[in-house]
């Protein structure tokens, strides 16, 4: 299966401080890829690499290769066309304060110029929250505040937010990790079904979810990619002994 | 009950009361100003206040009519220059401000806000009053300017920096552009509190006297236009107040009461902004 995004020999630091080293590795398109490995691996770093998240952050750069669309994202310098194509959903819940459950989903639209009709943007609205399968929750009352939803409710509103822009790729940073079981469980059955149109790239440390939701697994290790494979192979039967540790529990 | 747990309920005790007697005091001076100015106000508190302008010593009646349109006329002109300028170097400042550059910025604007108000209306006599060779509104408002701009500057961007990161992340993530996240989501979200903020300074800078005193000078007649002398209420009470004149010093108190009710207005307008956004 074809690759939507290809990563090559990508290293990264903040300050002197390396952080990812020379991370190689393929994401297949339309399918749920999961990055996982104990705190402080650079997990995070490694995603917020691929849409270019960290170019606010001072002190920071990486080296390699970013493939995306025959791009490579590193050098290119226009950010903000990229990041319409890769969305992101974060750790905690962020939606626009004092905005609408409806002014949130429309934010991207609104502000990305791309001019669309009043009725376009409705239309939008409404497709990107049953996608997100909230519609059902928040139809009756989309002038409401985004952020008098609940916590799960919120990280589905940030998931449509992200689908309204069209992207081809959702990465997502633990976005089950400040949720509780039911709406953990909502997310990765959302995630199931959203991987049949986009390609997804979740960051979990949790192996479970891990195993639960994806086809093929990354193991992080200190800012090393230790190995990636299919989940069923990665769980049951992994090369590295590494992977093999902490899989059993040894660490992290 | 020991004794030693007895003394620590007691001192408890007292370090609360201290407290709140501490916070009484601070209050008391407000209340007692407020009560003073109606009693004594109360006499020339009257509908022509507002609508008269002033008569000459020793005839009855008139009105501060011409401080009152001065007054918003030179504070609208003072935040008309005044808001752009200083909301967007507070956005540079919690948006952009991270080096040197900024730092000397902040400070200068620390300064800026502690010169004393005087001196501003002696410096806006320096660069208006003197090339111009008149006392004038802009002049006035250019010296008022100074006292609102760097409250603005700090309020902006202490609000701008109480907004999350992830608020700016979130909006990046879109592919929407820095400087349209900056003003329609990070601003935005911040808005209520930065309006607030230009209500205080508004405050402040209606009841200003010493930097109008060199620059706007005050005016007995309706204003003619933004490059003459024009009346303010704090001008006007300061000019009252020194008189000799029993009747003028009954104005004086009057036209303090106007001042006081506009700013309370302000105060509780911007409170209740705030409540209600949130």
């Amino acid at each position: 299966m074809e690759n939507a995004i290809e990563v090559k020999t990508l290293s990264a630091w903040f300050g002197d401080h390396q952080v990812l080293r020379e991370i190689t590795m393929g994401i297949r398109r339309n399918s749920v890829t999961s990055v996982m490995g104990p705190s402080g691996c650079g997990k995070s770093t490694f995603i917020r690499c691929l849409n270019r998240m960290h170019d606010l952050t001072p002190g920071f750069r990486m080296t390699g290769e970013v493939l995306f669309d025959g791009r490579n994202v590193i050098s290119e310098k226009i950010d903000p066309v990229l990041r319409r194509k890769v969305g992101m959903v974060f750790q905690q819940p962020n939606p626009f304060p004092r905005m609408s459950v409806f002014a949130n989903v429309a934010v991207g639209l609104r502000f990305n110029g791309k001019g669309k009709s009043k009725s376009e943007i409705v239309e939008v609205v409404e497709r990107s929250l049953r996608m997100a399968a909230l519609w059902d929750e928040v139809k009756d009352h989309l002038d409401q505040m985004g952020s008098s939803l609940s916590g799960g409710q919120q990280q589905r509103l940030c998931i449509a937010r992200a689908l309204a822009v069209e992207p081809e790729v959702l990465l997502m940073d633990e976005p089950c990790s400040a949720l509780d079981p039911v709406s953990t469980s909502k997310i990765e059955d959302l995630i199931e079904d959203l991987s049949e149109k986009y390609t997804i790239v979740v960051v979990t440390h949790n192996m479970q979810q891990a195993a639960r939701i994806s086809d093929s697994v990354a193991f992080f290790l200190l800012g090393e990619l230790v190995e990636m494979d299919k989940s069923a192979k990665m769980f049951t039967n992994p090369s590295d002994r590494r992977t093999e540790e902490y899989i059993t529990g040894r660490f992290g | 009950m020991t004794s030693i747990a007895f003394r620590r309920k007691a001192t408890d005790r007292i370090m609360k009361a201290l407290f709140l007697l501490s916070a009484f005091l601070v209050i008391l001076p407000l209340f007692l100003i407020f009560f003073d100015l109606l009693w004594k106000g109360a006499k020339e508190l009257k509908w022509s206040l507002l609508t008269d302008l002033p008569r000459p010593v020793g005839e009855p009646g008139g009105g501060i009519a011409n401080g009152i349109l001065g007054t918003l006329t030179v504070t609208g002109l003072a935040m008309a220059g005044g808001i752009p300028l200083a909301v967007l170097t507070g956005i540079y400042l919690a948006e952009y401000g991270k080096g040197a550059f900024a730092s000397v910025v902040r400070f200068a604007v620390d300064l800026l806000a502690g010169v004393p108000s005087i001196i501003l209306g002696i410096f806006g006599y320096v660069l208006w009053v003197l090339p111009m060779k008149r006392f004038s509104a802009w002049a006035g408002a250019s010296a008022l300017a100074m006292i609102f701009i760097p409250i603005v500057v700090r309020t902006t961007e202490e609000m701008l920096k109480t907004v999350p990161v992830s608020v700016r992340e979130g909006a990046l993530a879109l592919g929407i552009e820095r400087w349209k996240t900056t003003l329609f989501i990070t601003v935005r979200t911040a808005a209520a509190g930065i309006i607030t903020g230009i209500l205080l300074a508004m405050a402040r800078i209606l009841g200003e006297t010493a930097p109008l005193l060199f620059t706007a000078l005050g005016n007995q007649f309706w204003q003619t236009g933004l490059d003459q002398p024009i009346a303010t209420i704090p001008l006007q009470v300061f000019s009252y107040a020194i008189s000799p004149y029993d009747d003028w010093h009954d104005k004086a108190w009057a036209g303090a009461v106007v001042l006081i009710l506009m700013v309370l207005v302000l105060s509780i307008g911007a409170r209740l902004l705030v409540r209600t956004r949130r």
